[in-house]
């Protein structure tokens, strides 16, 4: 979110610096009194920054900066002990933030925390009015000296005690920070001393040494480096002056120039405004102590809810165009294909209707030529006629003259079927039987017949039956002889009546016998 | 965050883009998703047919060889009225020439309308083009034999092609001894006429 444009103000006391951030630059750096005209001026300037999230930068003494070392806690532990901590200590203000440390090496393992506080909100009202009313949302508000601490970082300074000195609209800003962390910093008002100025610049400096020592956060040995950031050009002669009698303190000078070249900020932004150089810095890198409550970031929590939604219609749209895109592009690929394949097909067919040209004229097809003869063919290999079962049974009737017949049938039927399905056959006998439905066929007879003469002996009937059944089976084209019915039901799951007396009437003992044929006969 | 009344109000129109941009969306990849699937699908209709022209190409050789052996069969074929509309005229001509040829006493028949003939290959395209027309006919024989003569002289009338179903054979009173000119035995048989049914505008 770097390129996102953004408004920077810086407030302090007497006035606010604001600029436009665009494309990683400042754009027209202006100032605003701290009173009812400028606050006026501000609004008006605003109306003209519709819809950009403003990030506010406060120089101001009314800050504070804490060090607290609280028993180590963890997630909403640690939440809720912290947020009873800055409202004991910030009872006046919402604007706080905190930062953990470090955590301490003893037996308790304490945490070290960072806290942040805008002692005095009021310094901030009349602007919050002022952008609360043209409905600019607030992404946060950072203190200057955090913002500074991030020279650190971007002039790759590695000193361990290490003094940012700068010259702003409020004043003289001294930041110290301890092996490349933040621990204090100081804010002197400006004062018109003449020729004097960089002697109350040095000796503000000595003071700042002398509470760091006091505080025992340096040694009175340690060497402490001074950068003095003179992005103005006012503060040439401050190094000599804070050298001058003061071993201790190191000190170097980075001239306008230098800060132009090394942060990458053009000299006429810095010329535009005193508070040019941090407004550069708050744009490029949002600070982690952000001390604003929710309350002044809800409207910018909603512009980010906002051009979330914007940037998911836009990663949807985007996602679908460059999907249509490739369908697009694979269908117009897959075109191009189906031409080539359709002259490769077109070229086939030539060389066919080439070679087909000499051939003999069809009447149809050859497919269908072929397939039509070979229909005829299979439908005349299966062809049959009842001779081979006149034939089989003629000749079982040879060895059983005793046998008569009196029916046969034949039937040329779906091999699927039971033998037992033409048991109703002689019910049947003037309607159709078991019609062939499909597979391959096979032929099957029913031979309806009478053992004659018969004088009521049913055991030599059967056994003539049975003799004459396993003359048909003895055939080698017969697979299977099954008897449908007998002279005598003998079966004990049916009832049996008769008479002796009439056992030996004229008609014969009738039977009637099912044989089918192996496949292929 | 907590969302407040104003915040939903403030949010509507971001959800209105939103939507719109999901249904725009939805609509160019599936107007897209169709024109690719539809050339997907010419493509592989154009690689059949190429596939099918060359092996068509590659198999003109055998397709020479198929004319000059299968031809003159097919003609046969028509000749006797396999291919195209049945000749039902032809068949009952058929039947009073074997009728006579058999020395019979008279052929009564019963022709069903045209049906799919079921034992032909499935695998045949042209299997479902296969029909018969079944027919029941009956005659008084006076010795079995009768009942192949008749058949054999249907068959070689060439009247058309038919295969034959079942046949009962009954033997008219009790006596066991066949009386001379005399129906002495009755057969029903059942056959079907099997023709197979011209291509739209070919065979």
């Amino acid at each position: 979110m770097k390129l996102e444009a953004k408004l920077l103000l810086c407030v302090s006391a007497d006035q606010a610096t604001v600029a436009a951030w665009r494309r990683r630059k400042l754009v027209e750096c202006r100032r605003f009194d701290n009173d009812e005209p400028g606050w006026t001026a501000f609004s008006t300037y605003l109306r003209g920054a519709r819809g950009l999230p403003v990030h506010i930068m406060v120089d101001t003494v009314d800050e504070d900066f804490r060090f607290e070392t609280l028993p180590h806690a963890r997630g909403s532990d640690r939440i809720e002990m912290i947020g009873r901590k800055l409202k004991q200590l910030y009872r006046g203000t919402p604007y706080y933030s905190w930062s953990l440390q470090e955590r301490a090496t003893g037996k308790r393992g304490d945490d070290r925390y960072l806290f942040v506080a805008l002692t005095n909100p009021e310094v901030l009202a009349p602007w919050l009015r002022a952008i609360e009313s043209n409905g600019l949302p607030v992404a946060g508000v950072y203190p200057l000296s955090i913002v500074s601490a991030s020279l650190v970082e971007r002039l790759r300074l590695k000193q361990t005690n290490l003094l940012i000195v700068t010259k702003n609209s409020a004043g003289f800003r001294q930041t110290f920070l301890k092996d490349g962390k933040f621990r204090i910093s100081r804010l002197t008002p400006l004062r018109e001393s003449g020729g004097t100025a960089d002697q109350y610049y040095a000796d503000e400096v000595a003071n700042t040494r002398m509470y760091l020592d006091a505080l025992t956060v340096t040694h009175v040995d340690d060497t402490l480096t001074a950068v003095v950031v003179d992005q103005d050009e006012s503060l040439g002669g401050l190094p000599a002056a804070i050298a001058r009698g003061r071993p201790n303190i190191r000190c170097h000078l980075l001239t306008k120039a230098e800060v132009a070249a090394r942060l990458g900020i053009s000299p006429r932004d810095l010329e535009a405004s005193a508070d040019a150089l941090h407004l550069h810095l708050l744009g490029e890198q949002t600070p982690a102590f952000n001390l604003a409550p929710s309350g002044v970031t809800h409207g910018y929590r909603r512009h980010q809810a906002t051009r979330l939604v914007y940037a998911a219609s836009a990663a949807v749209l985007l996602g679908a165009v460059l999907w249509s895109g490739a369908n697009a592009y694979q269908g117009l690929t897959l075109g191009d294909e189906i031409g080539r394949l359709q002259r490769e097909t077109e070229k086939q067919q030539s060389q066919y209707r080439e070679v087909t040209a000499q051939f003999p004229q069809t009447p149809t097809t050859v497919e269908n030529l072929h397939n039509t003869v070979e229909a005829a063919q299979q439908i005349r290999a299966g062809l049959r006629t009842p001779e081979t079962l006149f034939t089989v049974v003629s000749h079982a009737l040879d060895a059983a003259p005793k046998v008569q017949l009196n029916r046969i049938e034949w039937h040329y039927s779906d091999a699927a079927l039971e033998l037992e399905s033409y048991s109703d056959a002689a019910a049947a006998a003037a309607t159709a039987p078991p019609a062939p439905v499909s597979g391959t066929p096979r032929q099957v007879g029913i031979i309806s017949a009478e053992v004659k003469p018969f004088n009521g002996d049913y055991r030599a009937a059967i056994e003539i039956i049975n003799a004459f059944a396993a003359q048909l089976a003895a055939n080698d084209m017969v697979g299977e002889v099954r008897a449908l019915q007998l002279p005598l039901n003998i079966r004990s799951d049916s009832g049996l009546s008769g008479s002796t007396a009439t056992a030996a009437a004229s008609s014969g003992a009738q039977f009637r016998l099912a044989l089918r044929f192996r496949p292929g006969v | 965050m907590k969302m407040t009344g104003k915040d939903l109000t403030r949010l509507k129109f971001p959800a209105l883009i939103f939507l719109a941009a999901a249904t725009i969306a939805v609509v160019l990849v599936s107007l897209s998703s169709g024109y690719r699937e539809r050339v997907e699908r010419e493509l592989r209709t154009q690689e059949n047919g190429l596939r099918e022209a060359r092996n068509r190409y590659h198999r003109s050789g055998d397709e020479r060889e198929i004319i000059l052996r299968d031809l003159p069969v097919y003609q046969q074929l028509q000749q006797q009225g396999f291919i195209g509309a049945e000749r039902r005229i032809n068949w009952l001509e058929g039947l009073r020439v074997a009728n006579a040829e058999a020395g019979l006493f008279g052929v009564d028949y019963q022709l069903r309308p045209q049906e799919p003939f079921p034992f032909v290959d499935k695998s045949n395209p042209i299997s479902p083009r296969v029909l018969r027309s079944e027919m029941n006919v009956s005659m008084g024989l006076v010795h079995e034999d009768d009942l192949m003569r008749f058949l054999h002289a249907l068959a070689a009338q060439q009247a058309g092609m038919f295969a034959l179903t079942s046949c009962i054979l009954e033997r008219n009173g009790l006596s066991s001894a066949p009386a001379p000119r005399q129906a002495n035995l009755t057969a029903q048989c059942k056959l079907s006429w099997v023709t197979v049914r011209s291509e739209e505008g070919k065979s």
